[in-house]
């Protein structure tokens, strides 16, 4: 991507526009369900999670070849061990759900990486790690566009039913509330757009795309909606800005995407008029 | 014309009018928690108009019990009647007001906002809110004295504040029978004055309090009835006669 003399030139290439295109949708799902995941404080769990779906990937590969739908096939089966697993090992054991979640992800990422060194993908080896937005085909980018809008479709009409299982799911469940579908929705979608974001940055950086827009977002507003719009607007936002940035600089897209969305977070905490470091009347 | 019989689910200065039909009876209910029994033999019928302070020491069961009545938890046995009908999952009549400690103060969402989510029961996840709807949040809003507080993010609220912001959220709701989980709890003097004298009047109104509480000695002020347990219950009746310190010795004692 270095023999396009400038930007112009390059961006009038299909690959630009692919990835220009990439950068855009993903960064805006994935901003979108960074709501999801901050109200719901499982950032942690998220990052677990896009560890452990790199051998459910691997071993898909091992077995049919890569296709997107092997890959997808593979990583929902393995986050479905891992949270399963992780619930199995905590209920017959003494220890708790995190530990056991701890030894389940990184066994399984040891495995994965190991499977991929030894398969003759070994280029593809670095894209899972750290993503590759910019090689994305047609039918990488079609994926993208399906999971994004399953995601922001499902999430906006459960929104109301959402929010108040993410304020209390005592209340919630007195009221009515179907918990334990919202659970198992949020749960497939949750897994659908990491895998979005597993293509475009990574499974190490994946978690920064899930929770850093609607994380900066959050020190802005006192409404839980405006976090899911804001948090796409600003994944997007970000990716594209991330893209144009990286090209000059000749910087990795993935990286620079999770940099300058760090960069935003940062701007958010120090300067947000209610919530930043300076504001009067700052609450804890 | 015959006599209009008033709306179903409202209690609103109903004045505890047709209290025999709002009737609530716990029938020795038993209740086990991750199989350890926690309850035991709760026996008890009661009706709207009246306030019951839940009373026992730590680990008695009292949380267990309004989360049963809510139908957060299932019960092993026995049975709760509501209006005549067995209670089997949770009810937009009864609404249940969590510990302010397990409420996510920082959670993005203002006064209206927790208020509305009242709503949901008659709206689902899909419905458009209405302009009746709108009005039944106002009405909680002003009887909770929340008009001018109502754009506020919850936790720039005080205790008192907060505690009336839950209950607004109740009668938004349309709730007859509203469960609270250790409602005096970090509030000041005044504040607990305050929300005892809400009380009288939700229950002047015909709701039914059900409210677990610590504090033995504003036991007589606050509240009608008492029921003190101890997994299993110790008593149940008016405070005036059933709050001796002889029962409070057989919850409390060894």
């Amino acid at each position: 991507m270095t023999s396009f003399p400038t930007l112009t030139d390059f961006l009038a290439e299909p690959i630009a526009k692919r990835a220009l295109l990439a950068c855009l949708m993903i960064g805006f799902s994935n901003g979108f369900v960074s709501a999801f995941v901050v109200l719901r404080k499982s950032a942690l769990k998220i990052g677990t999670l896009s560890h452990a779906l790199l051998p459910g990937i691997a071993l898909a590969v091992l077995m049919v070849g890569l296709t997107a739908w092997s890959a997808l096939a593979g990583a929902v089966f393995a986050a479905l061990i891992v949270g399963l697993g992780s619930i199995f090992l905590s209920r017959t054991s003494r220890l708790d759900q995190d530990t056991s979640m701890g030894i389940l992800y990184t066994t399984a990422f040891a495995g994965g990486y190991l499977i991929l060194t030894q398969l003759n993908i070994r280029q593809k080896l670095d894209e899972w790690l750290f993503g590759s937005i910019v090689g994305m085909a047609d039918s990488d980018l079609w994926i993208a566009f399906s999971i994004s809008l399953i995601a922001v479709i499902t999430l906006t009409a459960l929104q109301r039913s959402l929010l108040i299982y993410l304020f209390e799911p005592n209340i919630a469940a007195s009221l009515g509330v179907p918990v334990r579908f919202l659970n198992y929705a949020t749960f497939a979608i949750t897994i659908l757009v990491l895998i979005s974001s597993l293509q475009a940055v990574g499974c190490i950086l994946s978690v920064g795309l899930l929770v850093a827009p609607a994380a900066t977002v959050y020190l802005l507003t006192d409404n839980a909606r405006t976090l899911f719009w804001g948090g796409g607007l600003i994944g997007a936002f970000g990716s594209v800005l991330a893209f144009f940035i990286s090209y000059p600089l000749g910087w990795s897209v993935s990286a620079t995407i999770i940099l300058v969305l760090g960069g935003f977070f940062l701007l958010a905490y120090i300067l947000s008029p209610r919530y930043g470091l300076f504001s009067k009347g700052r609450q804890a | 014309m015959p006599h209009s019989t008033p709306k179903e689910h409202v209690c609103w200065g109903g004045g505890g009018c047709h209290a025999d039909q709002h009737r609530l009876e716990v029938r020795n209910l038993k209740v086990s928690y991750r199989e350890v029994l926690a309850l035991d033999g709760i026996d008890f019928a009661t009706e709207c108009g009246r306030s019951i302070a839940l009373i026992g020491p730590n680990g008695a069961g009292k949380s267990t019990l309004l989360k049963t009545l809510a139908g957060l938890m299932k019960a092993d046995s026995g049975s709760i009647i509501w209006r005549g009908q067995p209670l089997t999952r949770s009810s937009h009549e009864i609404a249940y007001l969590p510990q302010r400690g397990d409420v996510d103060w920082n959670f993005p969402i203002t006064v209206r906002g927790l208020v509305e989510m009242g709503r949901y029961p008659n709206l689902g996840w899909w419905r458009t809110y209405s302009k009746h709807d709108a009005e039944i949040v106002e009405r909680a809003l002003t009887a909770m004295d929340l008009l001018d507080l109502q754009h506020r993010q919850i936790n720039a609220l005080s205790g008192g504040q907060q505690q009336r912001t839950f209950i607004a959220r109740a009668l938004a709701q349309e709730a007859h029978v509203l469960l609270l989980d250790e409602p005096f709890t970090g509030l000041d003097k005044p504040a607990q004055e305050n929300l005892s004298r809400l009380f009288r009047e939700l229950t002047a109104e015909g709701r039914l309090l059900i409210a677990s509480h610590h504090d033995l000695q504003t036991v007589t002020g606050f509240f009608d009835d008492v029921l003190l347990i101890k997994r299993s219950q110790v008593v149940f009746g008016d405070v005036a006669t059933c709050f001796t310190p002889e029962n409070i010795g057989k919850a409390y004692g060894q």
